[in-house]
């Protein structure tokens, strides 16, 4: 089975860059337009890999690590994606990312990334 | 040996005469010396009459104390007149024998100046012992000199004083201030207490030049006449009796600006107790800024001290950017830029903060306050004034106007930024030929500062702080090179989007189906950012379409 996905920015044009750039490596793509939005859709169903913009309205990209990582744990990877500095990344590695990549991003810098962690060991097949 | 000065032995517990004038004794550190000569010198239209005949008229009416005046100048029913003018009922006072006054024509003294010395000595002598009088003020000391043995000037001056002392009067005398006068008999040398008074147009300072055997406030204060005499306002003020001045503010939960996005640019708000400077051009929205701190406090508990417009015009203009002013009994300090002391408008500040129990103060703007200041005055009378706000927790917020800014360190050209605890910079920048306000937080004492630009506007419901802006050089000098960081990524997150696509395109395993698809979305990305492009660079959009054709 394909991996299943939830991305999660507020702008319209990255969700389906996002969307686009996941589904023609047969990703499975669920798409969320804020923290609030992505904790719904994870409460939902599993997903293998959450890609999180930090910047965003109401629930912010660190407060929606921080919260899944106390309600789901620390299993499923988490990649940051950010046009902040470094110390906004840090602040996401501390509440409980796995990665983080610079926005704008590089669709084939994407794919390393992801692929990366969902064959680390233990990853879902 | 320094002659005269080691004759006279200094009083350690120092018998005061308190003069009663608002601020006068504070800076003379008590009052007068008493049995010592006080000299007011200054010239025409300084008020030296009126402040000494305020002195005699406290003395009978404060302090119990009746006094004598000796006028070569004004007929009895003329300075009646000016003293009714200033609310002081010198007649009855004279007719009740507390204040009496005794006129001699200047004819009469040119006659026969050794003896007339002696008749007046006689004559003050007698009125003295009668009505138990302890002051006396000479009006004037240059007139007084014309009835004096001219050979022994100095001499006879001292004498008289001497015997004036003897029946237990403190002297006060007035004089004619002549600069290219020089040294005269009757200077600084032969009076205890020294006071200089000074008038430039409107306004009126006065300066304790000496006052022997006790500490006094140097420099020049600004004093006026009005209604009720004179007020002095010493523009030095002793440290607050709590010695809390310059104590570090206790930690505390930062205080909201009343501005969302400017919360977070200060790690959560003001800090409690600090100071705030919110500099910057004009028209940048310091003065709203400042109203909106002001009405997210609680009720009653703010000043506003201004000076351009009244309090219902205030209320009006905030209520244009959904501020609750009028409603947020907020108190409003009015002053007249460049004619109101500054130290008169502090101590009025001063005043309602300890009667209401202000915690929020706003002063509208620094410049006005200080308009027609020197540096050190000025610095100095800020200084004490923030220095009592922060000893009673008060936050205090001040604006300051900046004609521009021009270098790459604002802090170095904003005036009095050490004064200050918070540094708001607000400006106008250029960008992508636009011109916005930004906001930017150059110094923050007690927390953490964003330190970041970001773009400041006004909406019906007040101030918005929004966008951060990337990548910009040069905004602080006005004309900021570089884009949104919105713009950046819209622009290239698309480029990179199509280059990678093309890179995978020419993959051989690639299905025709998943070709075509691919192609397809690599189109509606370049339209995307000719549509980009077109819009920043004022393009007419049809070029593109006229391209493809």
């Amino acid at each position: 089975m394909s991996p299943r996905i939830l991305a999660i920015d507020d702008t319209e044009h990255l969700r389906t860059v996002l969307r686009l750039t996941l589904e023609f490596k047969g990703h499975q793509v669920q798409l969320a337009c804020d923290g609030a939005e992505a904790l719904e859709a994870a409460r939902k169903g599993p997903f293998d890999l959450i890609i999180c913009d930090i910047e965003m309205p109401k629930v912010d990209g660190v407060s929606f690590v921080r919260q899944y990582r106390a309600e789901f744990g620390p299993a499923v990877p988490i990649i940051m994606l950010t046009a902040e500095g470094d110390e906004k990344i840090q602040q996401a590695r501390a509440a409980g990312a796995t990665d983080a990549i610079a926005k704008p991003f590089e669709p084939l810098h994407l794919y390393e990334t992801v692929e990366r962690h969902l064959s680390r060991p233990g990853a879902p097949e | 040996m320094t002659g005269n000065k080691q004759l006279i032995e200094l009083p350690h517990t120092a018998d005061r005469v308190r003069t009663g004038v608002p601020g006068l004794d504070e800076i003379l550190g008590g009052g007068l010396l008493r049995h010592r000569v006080a000299l007011l010198k200054g010239g025409p239209g300084t008020g030296k009459t009126t402040l000494a005949l305020q002195m005699l008229v406290n003395g009978a009416t404060q302090y119990d104390e009746p006094g004598l005046l000796l006028t070569f100048e004004q007929v009895p029913s003329q300075l009646f007149a000016d003293a009714a003018a200033l609310g002081w009922d010198l007649k009855r006072l004279h007719d009740e024998n507390r204040v009496r006054v005794m006129f001699i024509e200047p004819d009469e003294v040119l006659d026969n100046p050794g003896r007339q010395a002696n008749r007046l000595l006689v004559n003050i002598a007698e009125l003295a012992e009668d009505h138990g009088a302890r002051r006396i003020v000479i009006d004037s000391l240059s007139h007084l000199g014309s009835i004096l043995s001219k050979d022994e000037a100095r001499a006879s001056f001292i004498k008289f004083m001497l015997e004036l002392k003897a029946l237990g009067l403190t002297p006060i005398g007035t004089a004619e201030h002549l600069p290219e006068a020089g040294v005269s008999s009757i200077d600084a040398y032969l009076v205890d207490t020294f006071i200089l008074l000074d008038r430039q147009a409107d306004r009126r300072t006065l300066e304790v030049v000496k006052s022997r055997g006790h500490r006094h406030i140097g420099g020049r204060h600004p004093f006026e006449i009005n209604g009720a005499g004179v007020t002095v306002y010493p523009h030095s003020y002793p440290e607050p009796a709590d010695g809390n001045a310059g104590a570090a503010p206790a930690p505390a939960a930062p205080l909201s600006s009343g501005v969302e996005g400017l919360d977070e640019m200060l790690g959560g708000g003001y800090t409690p107790g600090s100071t705030i400077l919110l500099a910057g051009l004009s028209g940048t929205f310091k003065s709203v800024l400042a109203a909106h701190f002001l009405t997210s406090g609680e009720k009653g508990s703010g000043l506003w001290i201004g000076f351009r417009e009244s309090a219902a015009d205030l209320a009006r203009d905030f209520a244009g950017h959904g501020l609750a002013f009028a409603d947020a009994g907020i108190e409003v300090l009015e002053g007249l830029p460049g004619q109101d002391p500054v130290q008169k408008i502090l101590a009025a500040a001063d005043e309602l903060i300890t009667a209401r129990g202000i915690g929020r103060v706003a002063i509208d703007s620094l410049n006005d306050l200080t308009t027609g200041l020197a540096g050190e005055e000025r610095a100095e009378a800020v200084r004490w004034f923030l220095r009592r706000l922060r000893a009673r927790g008060v936050t205090a917020l001040m604006t300051q106007r900046l004609a521009r800014v021009t270098g790459r360190n604002p802090l170095s050209e904003i005036d009095n930024a050490e004064l200050a605890d918070t540094i708001v910079y607000l400006g106008l920048v250029e960008i992508e030929s636009r011109l916005e306000k930004v906001i930017s937080v150059l110094k923050h004492r007690g927390g953490p500062a964003a330190g970041d630009l970001r773009s400041i506007q006004a909406t019906g419901g007040g101030l918005v702080v929004s966008d951060r802006f990337l990548g910009i050089s040069g905004v602080l000098g006005g004309v900021a090179l570089g884009h949104r960081k919105a713009q950046i990524e819209e622009i290239f997150q698309p480029l990179y989007f199509i280059r990678d696509f093309l890179k995978m395109a020419g993959d051989p395993g690639l299905g025709a189906e998943q070709r075509a698809q691919m192609l397809g979305n690599m189109g509606t990305e370049t339209d995307r950012v000719i549509g980009l492009l077109g819009r920043y660079f004022d393009q007419p959009q049809s070029a593109g379409k006229e391209a493809r054709r």
